[in-house]
């Protein structure tokens, strides 16, 4: 049975001035894929994702989630239709507890983020234990936010991301500035999430070990374009691809 | 936390307590005093609503207060309206007036803009109402508008209580609500909110509206109390101090304005009285305040929290010492 295309972009552009951060970049990410996106610093990855989420307005392009056009849709519209992204510089609520953290996620993904009855202490205590077990960090329910080490911060971004069920999840750089081990972990568990729970996933990486043994398909990004998409074997092929990363001898 | 939450039980009905000891009991010029406090307090409660939970500035504030003053006394005084219905109409239209205001307020998604937005609509409606004839220019209007049995200060001031008493026990419901949980988390990250679907302007609004709602209360109650509506209720002066209360009291905590409250009013009556410098005093408080204690007298995390914690620790340990040796 053919996969449905769960994001489509035709020919984004993105300029800054004179700079022209993203050129034509079509992309196509199927219903359940791992996809990532490589390419050297200043490539336009993140760039490219936040044109995706419309964290930044695009110059010209078209986006599509699951066939419905969203592109130049407020940003938390798209997020409510299912599109949900964990930023490079994890984005947490810092001064609350991990459960408060998954907690606003969940209020927002039953829609009663308007709700003006009062709830008990406790409100969503368990379902936010649940949320954070997925990422392994229910033992760190009652922990403040800001004293968490950056690994499992990027966790629970994970986890309040995943908190709202999202159809499709955009990762920047979730092992960046963790250790190898942690990484690794991080990485895991996000395989997990797309083998088992069918998770769709778009991601941004610098490490080739985790791209190549991680990704169904791997997007490579260089000058704002993108040079080439296919499968880790082949992308290993890849003439670009030899020359940045495998040093032009593999 | 249990303890916490008892503490902060027995505290609250012991401070209402005195204050309901204080305002009747013990003259007129304290029941006027008290009276003074309990209205600020709403004030600033209604205030931290926006600065407290949803992490926006607002030195505009005043404007609701003192509209809520001018409102009462436009009715019954110029439409020969009775109180009953000047009250509800007041608030009813005044609330009306918030949403338009503070929509095209929050159109800007900085929180600086909203800060200097909120000061230039109050300057220019007090500008407004300072050269308007009709409303009284810088005097004011003046106009008996008590009901004969509010004429006792001390019934007045009971009303005053009761009415804030039932406000804050709806702010204070409304903290426990997932509406106040969003808020919160708007104050703490907004590109986060944003990025889990949430209309933030609109949740802001709604933010603005409710406090704006019980900023006309006060403002209403004050009329009463004045039997008028004065100019010095709309100025940006007044809405400073109500960012004053909720900055020494911390807006972190529910009862942080209310000490605030307490602490500014008094100080902006007594000091006077004494010195002539009570400006200069109470701008060195201020920067003391912000300098020593930053998040306010109640912040959990503060210096005066720490030492309640230490004294109580010391207290139990040499209650638990004794009962060793005996």
């Amino acid at each position: 049975m053919e996969k449905k295309i769960a994001v489509k972009t035709e020919n984004l552009c993105k300029s800054f001035g004179a700079v022209q951060a993203v050129r034509d970049v079509s992309l196509t990410v199927e219903e359940g894929q791992m996809q990532a996106i490589i390419g050297p610093n200043g490539a336009g990855k993140t760039t490219c994702m936040d044109l995706i989420v419309n964290k930044t307005p695009l110059s010209s392009g078209k986006v599509f989630l699951f066939g419905e056009d969203i592109t130049g849709m407020k940003p938390y519209k798209i997020a409510k239709r299912g599109l949900n992204k964990c930023f490079q510089i994890s984005q947490l609520f810092p001064a609350l507890t991990c459960c408060q953290n998954v907690q606003i996620a969940l209020i927002q993904k039953l829609g009663k983020t308007f709700g003006l009855r009062p709830v008990p202490k406790d409100y969503l205590r368990d379902e936010c234990a649940a949320e954070l077990a997925r990422v392994g960090m229910e033992h760190l329910l009652d922990e403040t936010a800001a004293y968490l080490s950056y690994g499992d911060q990027r966790r629970l971004e994970i986890a309040i991301t995943l908190a709202l069920e999202p159809k499709v999840l955009l990762l920047d750089e979730p092992t960046a500035g963790v250790a190898r081990a942690e990484g690794y972990s991080i990485m895991d568990m996000v395989r997990r999430l797309n083998q088992e729970e069918g998770y769709t996933i778009l991601f941004i990486e610098h490490d080739m070990n985790i791209v190549f043994n991680y990704s169904d398909i791997i997007s490579v990004m260089d000058h704002g374009q993108l040079v080439a998409s296919d499968t880790p074997a082949r992308i290993k092929e890849n003439e670009f691809v030899k020359q940045a990363y495998l040093g032009g001898a593999a | 936390m249990k303890k916490l939450n008892l503490t902060a039980t027995v505290l609250t009905v012991a401070a209402v307590g005195l204050c309901l000891v204080l305002g009747v009991f013990c003259g007129i010029n304290t029941t006027l005093l008290m009276s003074r406090i309990v209205i600020m307090a709403l004030f600033a409660l209604s205030l931290n609503i926006q600065t407290g939970y949803a992490g926006l500035g607002n030195l505009g504030h005043a404007l609701y207060f003192g509209l809520g003053s001018y409102g009462v006394l436009i009715f019954v005084s110029k439409f020969g309206q009775p109180l009953y219905l000047a009250i509800p109409a007041t608030i009813l239209i005044l609330t009306l007036v918030s949403a338009a205001v503070g929509f095209l307020m929050l159109q800007s998604d900085d929180k600086m803009s909203f800060l200097f937005l909120s000061f230039g609509v109050c300057l220019l409606v007090y500008t407004a109402f300072a050269k308007w004839a009709w409303v009284g220019n810088k005097t004011g209007l003046t106009f008996n508008v008590r009901p004969q049995a509010l004429n006792d200060p001390r019934n007045c001031f009971m009303l005053i209580l009761l009415v804030t008493a039932v406000c804050a026990a709806l702010m204070y419901l409304l903290t426990k609500t997932p509406f106040t949980a969003a808020l919160k988390g708007s104050r703490e990250n907004e590109t986060r909110m944003v990025f889990l679907g949430v209309n933030i302007k609109r949740l802001r609004l709604v933010a603005y509206v409710i406090s704006s709602f019980f900023g006309v209360i006060a403002g209403v109650l004050y009329a009463i109390m004045n039997n008028g509506a004065y100019i010095t209720s709309i100025d940006t002066s007044m809405a400073l101090e109500a960012m004053m209360m909720c900055l020494i009291g911390g807006g972190a905590t529910f009862l942080g304005p209310v000490l605030g409250a307490v602490i500014v009013t008094l100080v902006r009556n007594f000091l006077p009285t004494v010195t002539n410098l009570d400006s200069v005093i109470f701008g060195v408080m201020v920067i003391l305040c912000c300098y020593f204690l930053p998040d306010g007298i109640t912040a959990p995390n503060g210096r005066p929290a720490a030492l309640v914690r230490r004294v109580a620790g010391r207290l139990r340990k040499s209650g638990s010492d004794s009962e060793k040796v005996r």
